[in-house]
């Protein structure tokens, strides 16, 4: 099978979406903190404690549910961890994002070891998984079929995710709050907005959101926690957000484009490329990706000056 | 009449930034002792180890100074990119691939000696340089965020070292994943100390905190990149070229790093057999946090971290304790160095109370003189 005819596959198209998941869920969080002007990379950090928490979650109350619920509180934390340090201390922003995202690594790591006496991996617990679903309605349709066909729960929920951060952003009062701090925050406080509080409640929404991304890793993608199993999804999401210059449906498509990226990095190895070439992948698009979001940066402000 | 003198706000400011650092240090510490009490069997024997780890035997000094030095490369090249305000985390990746390349260098038989650690040591510098530059060329030429990129660029450059570490570097002979024997032309002079040996790579690792201090503080271009650091935009209309001061600094910044690449390698390791990033990089940036940026504070702050994973580790052998106890404690120090607003309001009420004073001490000579 050609290269060609493997990416038009139907497992290919399913893969692509079934990667970008976790992306998309990232990229909507970090348009939620762009619009807010906040910058956070601790995304990873909150990817990972979540990732952990629903994990070890699930296999501690036996309940799927229960333990999202234990994951997405564990990455909400990091997130108010962030958001109080950053807004209300004065925190340098990158700072405590790179350690927040190295705490979520060394942070798992010490949790797996205190709790189960192991630091690789969650596998000497039983947790349990969100299902996959089968759409039967959409079984013979040719592009979309593929896609969305038959996919787990926690992707349909991003597809849904997305559509409800569009009309969160720019359809409710919150969130046009969330639009003018980032946009402006003297103009905000001359109408009365509390410019932290606002930005704080942008954090926590992103944190949640985030959170999602890190369950759907050790709960749907594979059913257990390995250590650093983020493995730098939460930069690929930014960059996602960047290059729609922070419009969740925008990020949403670029971070399905990251997803096939990451799948083309699975089949490739199948073409004799060394799989660390294959890996690279993902982050080399990354790269590309910032540079053309860095471009069209440029010429908007140019434009803007004429 | 009496003339006392005040202290300035920056003084002050100043005197809070070494509270902070010491707060933080300290809250680090006490987070390191309660996970060492939740994990430990024998909790005396284990802090005692802890604190006194590296000075205990001459051989663990040794343990403490070899680990010191690829940290103090490493932040001396942040030292000099967070100065100029140059966000290129791409040390971490640049770290490994540059010793891997000198690895492979070092593996050349039939070289004389200090001159091959000389080319190995080159090697790594242009590596680790032609690393770093890439984030800093896309954030020049289509201003690409230099974080995101370099930080993306390091798991390209792990996934790249650890190819060339597994694959054509990979010396078939050895029982492991491992690269060809490092020649012995090539390997650093080692110091005998009791019942260990540390590498003389320590000492071009002080050389190199000379260095970094030089250039930063005693040169035209060290004062270009502190000024586009603090401002880029008042360094622009002061005529300092702002692309040149990154581009330059992530050069320099490459040659630092390189250097403690091959450093690490010739000094350290028979073989290199890294299949995963040592992730010195990111230790450096705590350093530089810890040190304000300051090369020579770096020294100090690299020193206290090797004092702690040395304890770390010789924890992890004599007890049940892991040593991510230490790396936990590192961030915990970053996010309470970077929060400035710590004790800000203390801060904030010395400079007034300060400043009070000074007014009432000039109203009552004018008094006196009045």
């Amino acid at each position: 099978m050609s290269i060609i005819d493997a990416i038009l596959s139907a497992n290919f198209l399913s893969s692509a979406v079934r990667m970008a998941t976790p992306l998309v869920f990232v990229a909507m969080a970090a348009c939620l903190g762009r619009k807010a002007d906040i910058l956070c990379i601790a995304y990873e950090g909150m990817m990972l404690f979540a990732a952990l928490g629903g994990a070890l979650g699930s296999a501690f109350t036996g309940s799927v549910l229960l333990g999202a619920l234990v994951g997405i509180i564990a990455g909400m934390i990091i997130a108010l961890i962030f958001a109080y340090f950053v807004l209300y201390l004065d925190t340098d922003a990158m700072l405590i994002g790179l350690a927040l995202n190295t705490l979520g690594s060394c942070g798992t790591i010490y949790l797996m070891y205190m709790l189960l006496g192991r630091k690789s991996d969650t596998t000497s617990v039983t947790s349990y998984a969100f299902p996959n679903i089968h759409l039967e309605f959409l079984e013979n349709v040719p592009v979309i079929g593929a896609l969305i066909g038959d996919q787990n729960v926690l992707t349909y929920v991003a597809i849904i995710c997305t559509i409800l951060v569009f009309i969160f952003i720019f359809k409710t009062p919150l969130g046009l709050r969330i639009r003018s701090v980032g946009e402006d925050p003297s103009a905000a406080v001359s109408v009365g907005i509390n410019v932290n509080r606002t930005k704080f409640i942008a954090l926590l929404i992103s944190g949640l959101l985030a959170s999602f991304g890190g369950i759907f890793m050790s709960m749907a993608y594979i059913p257990y926690f390995t250590k650093d199993m983020v493995s730098g999804r939460g930069f690929i999401g930014i960059a996602a957000c960047n290059l729609a210059s922070g419009h969740p449906i925008g990020a949403a498509l670029f971070a399905l484009v990251f997803g096939a990226a990451d799948a083309l990095a699975n089949i490739a190895q199948g073409f004799r490329l060394p799989y660390q070439f294959a890996s690279m992948i993902p982050y080399i698009i990354t790269i590309i990706g910032l540079c053309f979001a860095g471009m069209s940066g440029t010429r908007k402000k140019k434009v803007k000056a004429k | 009449m009496n003339k006392k003198t005040y202290l300035t706000a920056e003084q002050i400011e100043k005197r809070f930034s070494v509270i902070r650092t010491l707060i933080s240090v300290a809250v680090a510490l006490v987070f390191c002792f309660i996970m060492i009490a939740l994990s430990s069997e024998n909790l005396a024997n284990d802090v005692i180890t802890f604190i006194t780890a590296p000075v205990s035997s001459l051989s663990r000094f040794t343990t403490f100074i070899i680990k010191m030095c690829p940290i103090i490369f490493t932040s001396c090249a942040i030292c000099l990119l967070f100065q100029s305000g140059v966000s290129n985390l791409a040390v971490e990746g640049a770290f490994y691939v540059a010793a891997v390349m000198a690895a492979a260098v070092g593996a050349a038989q039939g070289m004389p000696p200090v001159i091959h650690f000389v080319i190995m040591a080159l090697t790594g510098a242009v590596s680790a340089a032609a690393v770093l530059l890439i984030p800093a060329i896309l954030q020049v030429k289509f201003n690409a965020n230099i974080v995101v990129s370099s930080l993306m660029l390091n798991y390209v450059c792990t996934f790249f070292a650890n190819y060339l570490v597994t694959g054509p570097f990979r010396d078939p002979g050895a029982g492991y994943e491992a690269t060809y024997l490092v020649a012995d032309s090539a390997k650093l002079a080692k110091v005998s100390l009791g019942g260990g040996q540390f590498h003389v790579g320590i000492f071009i690792a002080l050389a190199a905190v000379a260095l970094t201090w030089f250039i930063l503080f005693k040169t035209t271009f060290g004062y270009q990149c502190r000024t586009v650091g603090a401002n880029s935009r008042f360094a622009h209309f002061s005529g300092i070229k702002v692309a040149k001061v990154i581009l330059l600094s992530s050069i320099v910044a490459g040659f630092l790093t390189g250097v403690g690449g091959a450093t690490e390698v010739s000094g350290y390791y028979a073989r290199l057999n890294w299949v995963a990033s040592p992730q010195y990089g990111w230790d450096g940036i705590m350093v530089a946090t810890l040190a304000r940026n300051n090369p020579i504070g770096a020294l100090a702050a690299s020193a206290f971290l090797a004092y702690i994973r040395t304890s770390a580790d010789v924890l992890n052998i004599t007890s049940v304790v892991p040593v991510e106890i230490v790396e936990i404690a590192q961030q915990v120090i970053i996010v309470m160095i970077a929060a400035r607003g710590l004790l800000y309001s203390f801060e904030k009420k010395a400079i007034v109370k300060n400043a009070r004073k000074q007014m009432e001490s000039m109203e009552n000579h004018e008094e006196v003189e009045g």
